[in-house]
């Protein structure tokens, strides 16, 4: 009847030991109380004495490998040829020793260097993609949109800058059903001009609006007033509508230029303007070709520290001077916001 | 009602309890004749003796230590260390014996001692001189820390402290000694671990202790002058035991808050109390919780540089402002 010789714990926290050397080769006649292995613990090396009459065999964890205090590492069996089997191991031991078992090299599984270890396999999705599909939004912001069924990626869509807060829900439940195909696909722009200005005087402008009124104006109505001027110079008194897009809201204004700046009403609904102001300095776009749309489309986006304004508009809209002459004076109101008091 | 400084506060909850308790004494430094360097105890060794009123010799780990013992067997002590510095002097005694004695007796000892000393930086005092260590004393199971913003609350919360079976730390702030707030005559003690809502507000919650408190005050003042914003203030009066619950029912209201207190930032009771909030109020946050709490340098003797390592109320309002207005600090 084979005996265990077992990883015994040599210290009070001890979870493993070493075994440093075997001081009897396999087969080899032991005696109760010879010195049968030298084991490290944190604190010394310590010879393990058998507890039994026989013969070594069955050594399972080699020299200079560790292993678990209440380990069986090897029998003391009646004969040198040992058991024959190795004792069935615990349950709770068998899928250790199913992996520490030694594998011939052929069969072997690369082993993986640690690098490999490390990155988790996601060579397909990787982080830096993960994290640009992810919405940012705040936690309330992403449970009240949940609770009320508002879909998020909506505002994305709409070009609304993020992170999303609570606020920015209300722009959400105000954006039309289809925002995509609310705007007709007419002809095409055959006429598409450009402007840089800079961007610091508009902002200098609203600043100081902020400061002498003590109210906040909205910087796009107050845009919308300055292309209105832009429109009007010198033509008629009739009324003119612009349609302001920012954060993907649309605004209809009625003669914004007539009503101070920032002070501009809101239209009724449903009537048709006579001029399209896209305010898109809070998004990522830079330059942009949209095509013409039912009425000539100016388009403010940043880039850098200017301003580029863009005209857009199908030939049948504005003669080629009309169009020069109504981007340059929105592009020298927004330079000189001054000139729109004049 | 009458005002009194917060020394006089603090002398009066002492010179009551010691008459209605003769179990309590006082020891220290500097304590008898001299009344403390604040002049927080004039007078009590006039009426209480040297008996009661004991000056120590500058030997804080053996008062301390005497303390405590007194406390195991039957005193009610309070222990006046001169500056919250010299605390690193009585650990030992303090947070190894002190704190766990009551634990560790399985209940049948007690040590009910008050340690009272004081925090804050800008009295030009240097860095030995000058620290708030309350947060590394709220790290220790056993021990209670309250944090007086005023008179009010400096009388009221030492007359608990005193009356606590336990060790309780009280951590005035030395600049606030000549401040005077309303005090009533007559006898009030404030409980621990209830929070104090100084000020009701609906964008933003301003969790402050201590002299932060009369910081955190002055900023929601001037946003809501200047900037339409509402915050609300609260002072947790004591970290051990904390009132969890006022600050997160105010949280899940406003969806906002900054932590400010004068302790170091890093590993403090601004990142306990905002870890606390993000646990227990995620889905309620519009914003990251801010905390405001003193630079990590040892503090400068310099003025013009001493005065750069603590929050301030334009610091308080510039939070305040990028928060509410949902400008992202940290992303990307």
């Amino acid at each position: 009847m084979p005996r265990e010789v077992i990883m015994p714990a040599l210290g009070m926290a001890q979870t493993t030991g070493l075994i440093v050397a075997w001081l009897k080769k396999p087969g080899e006649a032991v005696k109760k109380g010879d010195a049968l292995m030298e084991v490290e613990t944190d604190k010394a090396v310590m010879e393990v004495e058998a507890q039994a009459d026989g013969f070594l065999t069955d050594v399972r964890v080699a020299a200079g490998d560790a292993a678990p205090v209440g380990d069986v590492v090897a029998l003391i069996s009646d004969s040198p040829a040992g058991s024959g089997a190795a004792p069935a191991p615990r349950p709770a031991d068998a899928a250790r020793a199913q992996s520490d078992a030694p594998v011939p090299a052929a069969q072997a599984e690369p082993r993986p260097t640690p690098a490999e270890r490390r990155a988790p396999k996601l060579a397909a999705e990787p982080e830096a993609d993960a994290i640009g599909r992810r919405i940012l939004a705040s936690p309330k912001a992403r449970r009240l949109a949940a609770e009320q069924g508002l879909d998020l990626s909506r505002l994305v869509a709409a070009g609304a800058p993020q992170p999303f807060h609570v606020s920015d829900l209300e722009t959400l439940r105000a954006l039309p059903a289809a925002l995509a195909v609310s705007a007709p696909q007419t002809a095409q722009a055959s006429r598409h001009l450009t402007a840089r200005v800079r961007g610091d005087a508009f902002q200098g402008f609203c600043e100081w609006m902020r400061a002498e009124t003590g109210a906040s104006p909205d910087a796009t109505s107050v845009m919308a007033g300055m292309a209105a001027a832009a429109l009007r110079r010198g033509a008629s008194d009739e009324p003119l509508i612009v349609a302001a897009e920012a954060f993907g809201q649309r605004r209809l204004y009625a003669d914004p230029d007539r009503l101070g700046l920032g002070r501009a009403k809101t239209a009724e609904p449903g009537q048709a303007p006579a001029l399209i102001l896209r305010d898109l300095r809070g998004t990522g776009v830079a330059a942009l070709r949209m095509g013409a749309e039912a009425a000539p489309a100016l388009s403010v986006t940043r880039d850098g520290p200017d301003m580029l304004v863009t005209l857009e508009c199908a030939p049948g809209q504005l003669q080629p001077e009309a169009a020069v002459d109504l981007i340059s004076e929105f592009a020298g109101q927004l330079a000189e916001p001054l000139r729109h008091l004049l | 009602m009458r005002e009194i400084t917060l020394s006089k506060a603090v002398n009066e909850a002492i010179a009551e309890e010691m008459r209605r308790d003769p179990t309590i004494f006082v020891i220290g430094e500097d304590i008898a004749e001299a009344g403390t360097p604040f002049k927080v105890l004039s007078g009590l060794v006039t009426e209480f003796g040297t008996e009661r009123i004991i000056d120590a010799p500058i030997s804080e780990p053996g008062f301390m230590g005497i303390a405590v013992g007194a406390a195991m067997t039957g005193s009610r002590p309070i222990v006046d260390l001169m500056f919250g510095d010299f605390l690193f002097l009585v650990m030992d005694q303090l947070c190894n014996q002190a704190a766990k004695t009551h634990y560790m007796s399985g209940g049948k000892l007690k040590a009910p001692l008050v340690l009272r000393t004081n925090l804050g930086a800008t009295r030009r005092s240097a860095a030995q001189h000058s620290q708030s260590l309350h947060g590394l004393l709220a790290h220790i199971p056993g021990l209670k820390i309250a944090l007086p913003s005023s008179a009010y609350e400096a009388k009221g919360l030492m007359k608990t402290a005193i009356r606590d079976d336990n060790p309780v730390v009280i951590f005035e702030d030395k600049l606030m000694y000549n401040d005077k707030a309303p005090v009533p005559e007559e006898e009030y003690l404030i409980p621990f671990g209830v929070a104090n809502i100084l000020r009701k507000g609906s964008d933003i919650t301003l969790i402050a202790t201590s002299s932060m408190v009369q910081v955190a005050q002055k900023a929601a003042e001037i946003l809501a002058a200047e900037s339409g914003i509402s915050a609300e203030v609260i002072d947790p009066r004591t970290i051990v035991p904390l009132d969890e619950e006022t600050i997160l029912t105010s949280v899940r209201k406003t969806g906002r808050a900054i932590v400010i207190d004068e302790g170091h930032q890093s590993f403090g009771v601004t990142a306990e109390i905002a870890s606390r909030i993000n646990e227990k109020a995620f889905y309620h946050l519009d914003a990251p919780v801010q905390r405001i709490g003193a630079m990590d340098v040892p503090v400068p003797f310099s003025p013009v540089l001493e005065d750069l390592t603590v929050p301030t109320p334009q610091i308080v309002v510039e939070r305040a402002r990028r928060c509410v207005k949902g400008e992202l600090f940290y992303a990307a």
